[in-house]
């Protein structure tokens, strides 16, 4: 290396460091006060958590006062619910679209496309009254429905694509081997599928899981809220104390934070579909 | 008893038709190959058989049953596919096994059939691992062993060892042919390889443009082609051809003041435009014999104890001739031609033989 | 295959071809079809009805499209969340875009070091929820905690410091600026796909060429991440103009001060809920979500009918 490639990767290392820190300033700031007294939060915000300065008292607040473990299982089952549905359900009609000529075939794939540009939010007037005749309003079943029907266009659309790339002899092969097509779809098709359906969790795992919007209008009841509404109610609440708002986004962040350490290489991998170098 | 008939089969993909009118039996042990250029529809008609493709029209029975309309798993058939078609996900052993456990095979049997068949191709060590863990000629060896295990009436494969390199390629062919005998199996066998065509098989289906050109022994399709495509297409490298004319009752005008002596054929007749065809093994280089040709040597290729020369001819067709040895000859010089008569073979305007030479 | 399109697979008899179908596309194509397509269509239906006094609904025509562009006690609300809107995408584009543009340039340099670190972690504020991200930078950049009035000041600019989130001049830029930070990650992991995806050869080539590295960024590898550049673009707008957490989080309902961070998701939800000013609508907020969903449906046009098809796509 000579001297102006060294100083030009020293000039790339030093902005992209920069912009991390940029990117990473605001979390850390926050978990790092949410430990602190309050004394200490106004006094010196940019410190670290000494054994002087040190406290728990927001996360008391936070873990007695509200239902934040109520909170979290309901979102888990929220996402995990709709993560299982859009997939099986999903991969099922990329499946069918993809293998079987019928007359309705075209329509059907441009009817499930609209569905990847257009907002299901815009309908949200209509969708809270179905909602309310089918009696499914402040049920998690009603968020679930929702997600599994906002996310399915783009589970086709991903799912068709790498549907595609399964090589046609092995569907023959295994008609050859006398399978019928439903187990030719659960034996074969879907355990290859296994690296996209991955991809396609995560593209219907993270919006969900942070989404506002519906359980507001569906499921804001006390006790079915998700993480992101029950901690957004809570801050409304507790604005004037800081150390409980510190402890309760710190609650919020540090779950996703952990799970997104030791799942970001997957994770990227599904985002960029496996061009990753 | 697994005879394949197929009767006046035709296949269309909307207003394409890719098969026309195809009549075939496949005698029941029998190896039957299918060549014909790429596009010609061989595959369309394996997949026929299989019942992978349905059919427009026509008639397919298998051990004198008619199977139409049964999904291929009815058909008692198993196919060998180009590309192998093993699940990535299962290993050797569930590979062969996977179809018998759909098929609620008691697993004993399937244990039994499966360690015949990996005995047979001698893949008693494999059986553990996927696919992408072995050699492109052991996942061939599965993809044959799931076929035996099926114990099927009739064989199907599609181009098996064309993703293979060569001296595999030679190794499996050799294999196969030792299996067929072994399992006195029927047999469809499609290839472009016309090595392959010509060692393997009982009976070679030519095929061209969605028709059966010719149905025969190879060697008969080597010495008695029924029309030019045939002549064209089997033998390497391939026949040659000289456009001509009758002008005699026993002189062919080949143009350019080239005149060649030969007995009006019974299906020509003075006057007719017939093209003379003759392969290049049968032309020599030699000043006399009965039948000559002059023209000038355009380029020698030594393959070492044989050889080709490509040589043009006075009315600028070119033509090649089988050397062996080393002839010294170089680029451009004259030489002359003997054609040897008994392999000469004339075809009429339409491309249909009009005289086959005697052997 | 054969000949009719319902043409079923060998041996099967249409029945059962029929109950095969149904199978496989029955529960994605309902539930699909009940929970967004339905509840949109009638949205839509309904932005055609008026609410009486009596809370009966009366065919109403396009006269609450008139009244939202026209009447005053709608219309400038409507404008002015619409003009933010286009302020809120704009900012987007012009800033969010172009650095997601240079990190992926940056990240796909080769042989460059720590290139996952730096990926993953200037992704991380795009995993996390927006309620999250917009209460953390209020805490920051109120004038209560002062860490952004202290950093100034340790810059020496502390005379710069002013309550952003308060101020009508700055609200809404403010927000935006937020939401891009938070969502760059995204252009940037699109860009750096389709960066990766060109293969090594051109690059060389083009230093064969006697191009400098930046040089064969401009000229060689942009001209060919184009198509993913359009493909941001438009998420960008259809995600702009369907925003709303953001702004709920940050500054409620009401979007302040004095509406001038109100955006149509906001204007939406106020006007179908209602709040302290107003009684909810139904007909109205289905008028305006009707609104947003045709302009989102025109920037998707736009898209896949002007921009895409002069597209050159290249194949590598
Ligand atoms: N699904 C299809 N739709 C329309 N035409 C098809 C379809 N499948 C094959 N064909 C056409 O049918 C013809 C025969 O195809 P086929 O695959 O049988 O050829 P082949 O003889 O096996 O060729 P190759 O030697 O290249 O494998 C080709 O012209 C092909 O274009
Ligand atoms: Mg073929």
């Amino acid at each position: 290396m000579n001297l102006r490639q060294q100083a030009s990767a020293f000039a790339v290392h030093a902005v992209l460091l920069a912009y991390t820190a940029l990117a990473l300033a605001p979390i850390i700031l926050v978990i790092m006060n949410s430990f602190k007294e309050r004394k200490a939060i106004f006094g010196a915000p940019l410190q670290l958590p000494s054994p002087s300065t040190f406290s728990l008292i927001g996360y008391d607040k936070v873990f007695g006062d509200s239902a934040i473990a109520s909170y979290y299982i309901n979102s888990i089952t929220v996402t995990g619910g709709t993560i299982f549905f859009t997939l099986l359900f999903g991969s099922m009609a990329a499946w069918a679209l993809a293998e079987y000529k019928f007359r309705f075939n075209t329509f059907l794939a441009i009817f499930l496309a609209i569905g990847i540009m257009v907002p299901i939010r815009l309908g949200s007037v209509a969708l809270i009254q179905l909602i309310a005749q089918l009696n499914l309003i402040n049920t998690l079943t009603a968020l679930i429905l929702v997600y599994v029907a906002q996310n399915i266009p783009l589970a086709v659309f991903i799912l068709s694509e790498f549907m595609g790339q399964i090589p046609k002899d092995l569907r023959e092969a295994a008609r050859c081997d006398g399978l019928s097509e439903y187990n030719i779809f659960f034996h074969i098709i879907l355990p290859l599928l296994r690296p996209a359906l991955a991809t396609v969790a995560v593209f219907t795992m993270i919006p969900v899981w942070n989404d506002l919007w519906f359980p507001l209008l569906l499921a804001p009841a006390r006790g079915k809220q998700t993480i992101t509404l029950g901690i957004q109610q809570f801050l409304g609440q507790y604005i004037t104390d800081w150390n409980s708002v510190l402890s309760a986004l710190a609650t919020a962040i540090i779950p996703v934070l952990i799970l997104y350490v030791i799942f970001s290489r997957q994770l990227i991998r599904g985002l960029t579909s496996g061009a990753v170098k | 008893m697994s005879e394949v008939k197929i009767e006046n089969l035709c296949k269309a993909y909307g207003p394409v038709e890719v098969l026309k009118n195809i009549d075939l039996t496949v005698e029941d042990g029998s190896f039957v190959v299918l060549v014909g250029p790429s596009g010609c529809g061989k595959s369309t008609l394996l997949r026929s058989i299989a019942g992978l493709e349905p059919i427009t029209a026509g008639n397919i029975s298998i051990g004198g049953r008619q199977v139409n309309d049964l999904p291929p798993a009815q058909r008692q058939i198993a196919m060998v596919f180009q590309s192998y078609a093993l699940y990535p996900h299962k290993n050797v052993y569930d590979n062969m096994a996977f179809g018998l456990k759909f098929a609620r095979t008691p697993k004993a049997e399937i244990d039994q059939r499966v360690s015949e068949a990996a005995r047979i191709l001698q893949l008693e060590h494999l059986l553990k691992r996927r696919p992408r863990e072995l050699s492109g000629g052991q996942r061939q060896r599965v993809a044959i062993g799931r076929a035996i295990v099926r114990k099927p009436q009739v064989f199907l494969f599609d181009e098996p060892l064309s993703n293979l390199d060569a001296a595999l390629r030679i190794n499996t062919r050799v294999e196969i042919a030792k299996l067929h005998k072994l399992l006195k199996a029927t047999i469809v066998y499609v290839t472009h390889d016309q090595v392959e065509a010509m060692t393997l098989a009982d009976k070679i289906v030519v095929m061209n443009n969605g028709r059966v050109e010719q149905t025969g022994k190879p060697l008969d399709l080597y010495y008695n082609p029924a029309n030019m495509f045939v002549a064209g297409f089997i033998g390497s490298p391939a026949m040659n051809f000289v456009a001509a004319k009758m002008t005699q009752k026993n002189q062919l005008d080949c143009g350019a003041g080239m005149k060649i002596n030969l007995p009006l054929p019974p299906a020509c007749k003075v006057g007719d435009k017939v093209t003379l065809g003759c392969r290049p093994e049968h032309i020599q280089f030699a000043a006399e014999g009965k039948i000559q040709l002059k023209g000038n040597v355009d380029i020698l290729e030594r393959l070492g104890e044989i050889g080709y020369a490509h040589v043009s001819l006075p009315n600028g067709q070119s033509i090649v001739a089988q050397i062996t040895g080393d002839p010294k000859v170089g680029n451009g010089a004259p030489v002359s031609l003997a054609l040897s008569p008994t392999h000469i073979h004339i075809f009429g305007e339409d491309g249909s033989v009009c005289s086959a030479a005697a052997r | 295959m054969a000949t009719g399109s319902d043409a079923g697979l060998m041996g099967m008899s249409r029945a059962s071809y029929l109950r095969l179908l149904g199978f496989f596309l029955a529960p994605a194509v309902i539930i699909y079809s009940v929970f967004s397509i339905y509840p949109l269509l009638a949205t839509i239906f309904s932005s055609l009805y008026l609410r009486q006094i009596d809370g009966t609904y009366v065919f109403n025509g396009l006269g609450n499209f008139v009244t939202l562009l026209t009447d005053t006690t709608w219309s400038v609300s409507f404008w002015n969340a619409m003009k933010n809107n286009f302020v809120f995408f704009l900012i987007h584009m012009g800033v969010q875009n172009p650095i997601g543009i240079a990190l992926a340039a940056l990240l796909s340099l080769p042989q460059l070091k720590f290139r996952a670190a730096y990926r993953t972690l200037i992704f991380m504020p795009t995993m996390l929820s927006v309620v999250i991200i917009g209460f953390t930078w209020q805490l920051i950049l109120s004038p209560l905690w002062g860490i952004s009035k202290m950093l100034l000041q340790a810059v020496g600019m502390g005379a710069f410091f002013a309550p952003l989130l308060g101020q009508e001049s700055t609200a809404l830029i403010t927000v935006s600026l937020i939401s891009v930070w938070q969502f760059v990650g995204i252009p940037m992991i699109l860009i750096y796909t389709a960066l990766l995806a060109i293969p090594d050869e051109l690059a060389d080539a083009a230093t064969v060429d006697g191009l400098t590295q930046f040089q064969t960024f401009f000229f060689v590898k942009l001209p060919l991440v184009i198509p993913a550049i359009g493909l941001v673009s438009v998420l960008t707008f259809v995600n702009n103009f369907n925003a709303f957490d953001l702004i709920y989080a940050m500054k409620g309902a009401l979007a302040g001060p004095n509406f001038s961070s109100d955006i149509m998701g906001t204007l939406f939800y106020r006007t179908f809920f209602g709040n302290q000013l107003q009684l909810g609508d139904a007909s109205m907020g289905s008028t305006i979500a009707t609104m947003m969903f045709l302009i989102i449906l025109l920037g998707v046009m736009v898209y896949l009918f002007v921009i895409q098809r002069r597209i050159q796509r290249y194949s590598f």
